[in-house]
C-alpha cells in the first residue's frame, strides 16, 4: 500500500549545555492511506519529538542527525519555510493536547475558521458556510448561533471538537492528534473517540494518534508503533500488539495497565528501573536494564529490527533468534 | 469500629461575584454551591475513592476536610471532634493528623529548598524537634535513599517527586491522608509503584486514605469504597467491588462504561453519554443528572431525589436505581 508519510532512519539530538541528548535513534515508520496509526510510549519515549519533526516544529536546539521524512514523496526535512507554510494546516494538520490553549482567545471561533481558509479563493459567505458545515460535522450544537462566540464561551469538550473541526477544515492528507483526550474527562473522552470514528467514514486522510493511553489506542487505531527511550521497539497491527506483543517492553506496558488486569489485585504491576540516560545511550538493547527476559547478548549488541508474524516489526534479540 | 472521619450534610459555597459586582449586575444569587449535602464516613485503615468529572467538587471536599476552605453548612467530625467552625489556630493541631498529597507533586514543592528541608518542614511548622535520622527514615520509607537528601525538586523525576510528596504527607504520622489525584501525570509503569507504596504504608501504619481521582481503572484495585460525585453531590457510595460489578446510579454506570478498554475486540460503537457537566450556576431542576440520563422519567425532571439505602448498604441518590446483580 502506498504510504502518505514515511519516516526513514530518523535520528535527532538535542544539544544541551551538558552534552547531546540522543532523543531519537533510527526511527522508522510509515503511515498508509486512510489508516489510523497510534504512536504509544511513556514520557521521554520520543513520540512528541517524532510528530514535531514531521511538522518541522522542533525546538531550536534540536539537530537532525540523519534520516528523512517523506510526505507524498517530498522530503519534509529539506523543505523551505515557504513550502512548510503551504504544508502545515493544509496538507498536515494537528490537534493538540490542551483544548483550552489551542485557539487564540481574541478572535471568534468563526473568524478563526475562516482565517484557516485564506488560501482558498472563496467569498466570505462561502467560507462561512464551509466553517459552519464543519462545526456541524464535529457536533457543535447551534453552530450558526455560536459561530461568532469566542473560545472562552465554550466548554473543554466543545473546544476539542472545534480544534478537530479546524484541523479538518482544509481536508488534510494527514491529521496528527497529540494526546487528543488526555485533558478531558472520561465521558468526554468517549465522545471524542466516537467523533473520530464517525469522521473516519467521511475523511479520506490518514491519522496519527499520539498517546500513552492504551485504551484510546485500542479503541481507535489500525496499527500501533510502540516507542521506548527514543527508539521504535515494535510496530504492528493493533490486534498483534494487544494479543501477540513480541517485544518485552510492549508486554510489560500492557501488563501494567490497571484496566487490563483481569483479576482484582492489591499489588499493581510495574516496570522496575528507570529510562536510561539518553546522553550516553547504552550499548546493546535500550530496554535491557529493565527487561525481565534479558540474555547475555542484550547488553552488548544492539538488536536488529526483525519481522515476525509477517507484519510485525520488533527490535529484540529474542524475536531475532526465535 | 468508630469512624475516623464523619462528614454530615456538608455544604461549601463560593462567592461567584464580588458584592459590588453582584449589586451592579443585579445578580440575585451570587453564590455557587461547590459541595452540597455531602455525607461520607471513613473508617480507620480504610481507603475511600472520591470519583467524578472535573468540576464535581471532589477537590473542594478534600480541601474542606483540611480546613483549607471553610464549609458554610454541616459538620466534619474527626475522631469524634467537630472541625467545622474551628479557628485557624485551633485547626493547626488537627493538621498533624490529617495530611494532604497535592495533585501536582513538582509544583507543590519549593524549587529553592532541598528535599530534606521540605520533608522535615512539617516538624518545624508544628515546633517539633527533629533530626536527620528522622528524615532519612521517612525517605527510606518511601523508597528514596539518603543521596536524595540534598537534591532539589528539578533533579527529580515525576515518580520521585511523587514519593517526596508521600514522605511529606507521612511526616507527622497522620491518621488520614487526602491524596488528590495521586497518579495524575505518571506513566503507567510508575503509577503502580506509588499506589503499591501507599498500600504498603497503610498496612504498616494503619493510615486511612481519601483518594480523589478520576482514574477509574486504578480505583477498582486500590479502594475499599467509592463515592461518586456530580455537581457537588454524592450520587452513589458503597463497596468498590459491588459498584464495579453492578452500579446502581445511571451516572456511575455511564462513568464506568466510558473508560476506553485496552482491548481492540471490545470496541464500542455508541457513546453511553451525551452532553457535558452543566454549570454550577445553572443547576438543572429535579434530579440534577436528568438532562444526561438515559433512564430519566417525567418524575426526574421536577422532583429532586433523596438519598436512599439499598439492600447491600449502598447509598444512592436516584428515583429509579438500576437493578443490582
Amino acid at each position: 500500500m502506498e504510504s502518505v508519510l514515511a519516516v526513514k532512519n530518523l535520528s535527532i539530538d538535542f544539544l544541551t549545555p551538558t552534552g547531546s541528548v540522543h532523543a531519537l535513534r533510527d526511527v522508522n515508520l510509515s503511515i498508509a492511506q486512510k489508516r489510523i496509526v497510534g504512536i504509544v510510549g511513556e514520557s521521554g519515549s520520543g513520540k512528541s519529538t517524532v510528530v514535531s519533526a514531521v511538522m518541522r516544529l522542533l525546538a531550536n536546539n534540536a539537530s537532525v542527525h540523519s534520516g528523512e521524512i517523506e510526505f507524498e514523496g517530498r522530503n519534509i526535512l529539506a523543505m523551505k519555510e515557504q513550502e512548510l507554510r503551504a504544508l502545515r494546516g493544509e496538507e498536515i494538520a494537528m490537534v493538540f493536547q490542551d483544548p483550552m490553549t489551542a485557539q487564540t482567545p481574541v478572535r471568534s471561533i468563526g473568524q478563526q475558521m475562516m482565517d484557516i481558509q485564506y488560501r482558498r479563493s472563496l467569498s466570505r459567505k462561502e467560507k462561512r458556510e464551509n466553517a459552519i458545515e464543519m462545526l456541524n460535522r464535529v457536533g457543535i450544537p447551534d453552530s450558526m448561533d455560536r459561530f461568532d462566540q469566542y473560545p472562552h464561551q465554550f466548554s473543554g469538550g466543545m473546544r476539542q471538537r472545534i480544534s478537530i473541526a479546524m484541523a479538518l477544515m482544509m481536508n488534510p492528507k494527514l491529521l496528527i492528534a497529540d494526546e487528543p483526550t488526555t485533558a478531558l474527562d472520561v465521558t468526554l473522552e468517549a465522545q471524542i473517540i466516537h467523533l473520530f470514528r464517525e469522521l473516519r467514514k467521511s475523511f479520506d486522510g490518514s491519522i496519527i494518534v499520539v498517546s500513552h493511553n492504551l485504551g484510546l489506542i485500542a479503541e481507535l487505531c489500525d496499527e500501533v508503533v510502540v516507542m521506548y527511550a527514543g527508539e521504535v521497539v515494535e510496530r504492528a497491527l493493533v490486534d498483534d500488539i494487544f494479543y501477540r506483543a513480541a517485544h518485552p517492553y510492549t508486554q510489560a506496558l500492557l501488563n501494567c495497565d490497571p484496566a487490563r488486569l483481569g483479576e482484582l489485585t492489591q499489588e499493581l504491576p510495574t516496570i522496575p528501573g528507570d529510562v536510561p540516560d539518553l546522553q550516553e545511550v547504552p550499548t546493546g538493547c535500550i530496554f535491557a536494564s529493565r527487561c525481565d527476559q534479558i540474555t547475555d547478548i542484550c547488553t552488548s549488541v544492539r538488536p536488529p529490527t526483525v519481522t515476525v508474524n509477517s507484519a510485525q516489526d520488533v527490535r529484540c534479540h529474542l524475536a531475532a533468534n526465535a | 469500629m468508630p469512624d475516623l472521619l464523619n462528614i454530615t450534610d456538608l455544604g461549601v459555597r463560593f462567592r461567584a461575584l464580588a458584592p459590588l459586582a453582584a449589586l451592579l449586575e443585579r445578580a440575585e444569587d451570587p453564590w455557587i454551591d461547590a459541595v452540597l449535602d455531602v455525607s461520607l464516613r471513613i473508617k480507620p485503615g480504610e481507603t475511600v475513592a472520591l470519583v467524578g468529572e472535573s468540576g464535581s467538587g471532589k477537590t473542594t471536599l478534600g480541601r474542606s476536610i483540611m480546613g483549607l476552605v471553610r464549609p458554610q453548612k454541616g459538620s466534619i467530625q474527626f475522631e469524634g471532634a467537630e472541625l467545622c467552625g474551628l479557628s485557624e489556630a485551633a485547626y493547626k493541631p488537627i493538621r498533624r493528623n490529617i495530611a494532604m498529597m497535592f495533585q501536582d507533586p513538582v509544583a507543590s514543592l519549593s524549587r529553592r529548598r532541598s528535599i530534606q528541608a521540605q520533608v522535615s518542614e512539617p516538624y518545624k511548622v508544628h515546633g517539633i524537634p527533629t533530626s536527620d535520622r528522622e528524615t532519612d527514615r521517612l525517605m527510606e520509607l518511601v523508597g528514596l535513599n539518603s543521596s536524595f537528601r540534598d537534591r532539589f525538586p528539578h533533579e527529580l523525576s515525576g515518580g520521585q517527586a511523587r514519593r517526596v510528596g508521600v514522605a511529606r504527607a507521612l511526616t507527622l504520622s497522620p491518621k488520614l491522608i487526602i491524596a488528590d489525584e495521586p497518579t495524575a501525570g505518571l506513566d503507567v509503569s510508575v503509577q503502580g509503584e506509588i499506589l503499591n507504596l501507599m498500600r504498603d504504608l497503610q498496612k504498616k501504619l494503619g493510615i486511612s486514605y481519601l483518594v480523589v481521582t478520576h482514574n477509574l481503572p486504578v480505583v477498582q484495585h486500590i479502594s475499599d469504597r467509592i463515592a461518586v460525585m456530580y455537581l457537588g453531590r454524592l450520587l452513589e457510595q458503597g463497596d468498590t467491588q459491588s459498584i464495579f460489578r453492578s452500579p446502581a446510579h445511571p451516572y456511575t454506570r455511564v462513568l464506568l462504561d466510558a473508560v476506553p478498554q485496552p482491548d481492540p475486540a471490545k470496541r464500542r460503537e455508541l457513546t453511553s453519554i451525551e452532553g457535558e457537566v452543566p454549570s454550577l450556576r445553572a443547576r438543572p431542576a429535579g434530579c440534577e443528572f436528568h438532562p444526561r440520563c438515559a433512564h430519566r422519567q417525567e418524575h426526574c425532571r421536577s422532583e429532586p431525589p433523596e438519598p436512599q439505602s439499598l439492600a447491600d448498604g449502598r447509598i444512592v441518590r436516584c428515583h429509579f436505581p438500576l437493578a443490582l446483580d
